[in-house]
């Protein structure tokens, strides 16, 4: 039988009970180049879905096969976001000359003496310091911390 | 949503009661689904029917279809409390995705062939069922060998004579086809009344396309032309805004602009079409927004009441008829606008319901 397979003109195919949907798409792409793969292939607005033959859809002699392609859609448009506080400000250390100084002290006889706590933790050990706040001791690098007594805090 | 939804709803107050309008919920790129859905619900005869379906008989012993889906979705938005709010067609989704391996993943898809596919399962659907009462009723009554008729057929379906007249012979062979919508082939800054008279214009078929005449025996050249001769009652009419490149080796989307008019007059017709003079109004676009043909979003423009509405998933706004005009598409070949009316939507105006 005859087909006339639409795209933007019209080509005549043959084709017989047997033949598959695939078998016209790869006919429009020898004829016209157009990737099989993004084909649709519509008669009387059926889809014509890969895998079976035209005369399973009742397509007969001289009938018109609309070829079209896709465009594809779906995405999800996504909101600007709004903030209603400004934005946060990172923080900078403070550089501080010759910080060293506080936390070391060398004694008449020429001795190091150390003038901050040690954290006690086994994790970290001798080597770091714990910072002195008002009224405890912190460990920067486990989170210990030692609240002062109230009596001690003073001395 | 909150403010938003209480302006549209200030918006809405003088509109008839007992019209809802709300946004669908887009479960990952599934709005191609959402903008069909959506001008399918404003088009009144086709809303009427499904809103029927849902309260009859049939529904209630039908097995879980797509079209059961359908009308339950359909039912909940038309009997919500609220005038205007968000759904999710949950159901639907996942019925449409069991039912079609294409649907199935999470890729991007054709609204297009979306609506063609839902219209054919769901006719298939109703057909069956006509069947199975005949089958019921009289088992002999039924069996005239027409295929039965739905309304899906009643509002969607349209025929177009296909001429072939060969050169030779001279002998001209008519073909009629049924058709739920059109494809048109389009050009850049056309309109679509040229659109729909390119489709009928006059073809010749000669050179490796020659026709194969019965009278003569062999391969003529030819000439083939395409009528409508039944308008259906609402005129799907699908935009290919696409193009093969060959020197690129790939598909590229048409940006061109395409003027469609509110009021449509259909001149290609036949000489006996009953309803050639007929007037269409718009009642529908679905957009396509985006540069490629392998993605983007799909949103749509529904009239409803004499407004226009904007539908975007989950949001809904009232529009005028000015920016449905920005989907016409663009002048220039790279234009900035990326809007571009997809599929339209006409209905008759003698077949309205009820008036």
């Amino acid at each position: 039988m005859q087909l006339f397979l639409r795209t933007d003109r019209t080509h005549t195919v043959q084709a017989d009970a047997n033949t598959t949907v695939e078998d016209v798409k790869n006919l429009v792409q020898e004829r016209q180049g157009w990737p099989a793969e993004s084909l649709r292939l519509v008669a009387t607005s059926q889809e014509l879905e890969a895998g079976r033959t035209l005369a399973s859809y009742g397509i007969t002699d001289e009938a018109t096969l609309n070829v079209l392609a896709r465009l594809a859609g779906g995405a999800k448009k996504r909101k600007k976001k709004t903030y209603t506080k400004p934005k946060k400000q990172k923080h900078k250390p403070k550089k501080i000359k010759m910080r060293i100084l506080k936390y070391y002290k060398v004694d008449d006889s020429g001795k190091v003496q150390r003038l901050r706590k040690v954290c006690p933790q086994p994790e970290c050990g001798p080597g770091v310091f714990m910072a002195t706040h008002f009224n405890r001791v912190y460990c920067g690098k486990c989170g210990q911390t030692y609240m002062y007594d109230k009596g001690e805090a003073e001395a | 949503m909150g403010a938003n939804s209480s302006k549209l709803e200030k918006a809405l107050t003088e509109l008839p009661d007992g019209e809802r309008y709300f946004g669908l919920e887009n479960f990952g790129n599934t709005c191609y689904a959402n903008s069909v859905l959506q001008t399918l619900y404003f088009c009144r005869p086709f809303r009427d029917r499904v809103l029927q379906y849902a309260t009859s008989a049939a529904a209630k012993s039908a097995e879980d279809s797509l079209l059961l889906c359908l009308a339950e979705l359909f039912y909940q938005i038309h009997t919500h409390k609220k005038k205007t709010g968000i759904i999710a067609p949950k159901r639907f989704v996942q019925r449409l995705k069991r039912d079609n391996e294409l649907f199935r993943s999470y890729m991007h898809q054709d609204a297009h062939e979306f609506l063609n596919y839902l219209l054919n399962e769901c006719s298939e659907l109703l057909e069956k069922e006509q069947v199975q009462k005949h089958k019921a009723s009289s088992t002999l009554q039924g069996t005239n060998g027409a295929p039965p008729t739905t309304w899906v057929h009643e509002l969607f379906q349209g025929k177009l004579v296909n001429e072939t007249r060969c050169l030779q012979c001279e002998t001209v062979t008519n073909r009629e086809e049924a058709f739920y919508d059109l494809s048109l082939e389009i050009e850049q800054n056309s309109s679509l009344t040229s659109c729909l008279q390119n489709f009928s214009s006059t073809e010749t078929l000669d050179a490796d396309d020659k026709f194969f005449c019965d009278k003569c025996q062999c391969l003529q050249e030819a000439q083939k032309r395409m009528k409508v001769k039944m308008l259906p009652r609402i005129l799907c009419l699908h935009l290919k805004r696409f193009k093969y490149i060959e020197q690129y080796d790939r598909m590229r989307k048409l940006m061109y602009r395409v003027v469609f008019p509110f009021e449509l007059k259909l001149r290609n017709t036949t000489d006996d079409c009953q309803q050639a003079d007929q007037e269409m109004a718009l009642f529908g676009v679905v957009v396509h927004v985006g540069s490629g043909p392998n993605h983007g979003h799909y949103v749509s423009f529904v009239k409803s009441h004499g407004n226009w509405l904007y539908f975007d998933d989950e949001n809904v706004e009232l529009t005028d008829e000015e920016t449905v005009q920005s989907a016409f598409g663009s002048t220039q070949e790279y234009g900035s606008c990326m809007d571009h009316g997809y599929i339209l939507f006409y209905e008759r105006l003698d077949a309205q319901d009820g008036s």
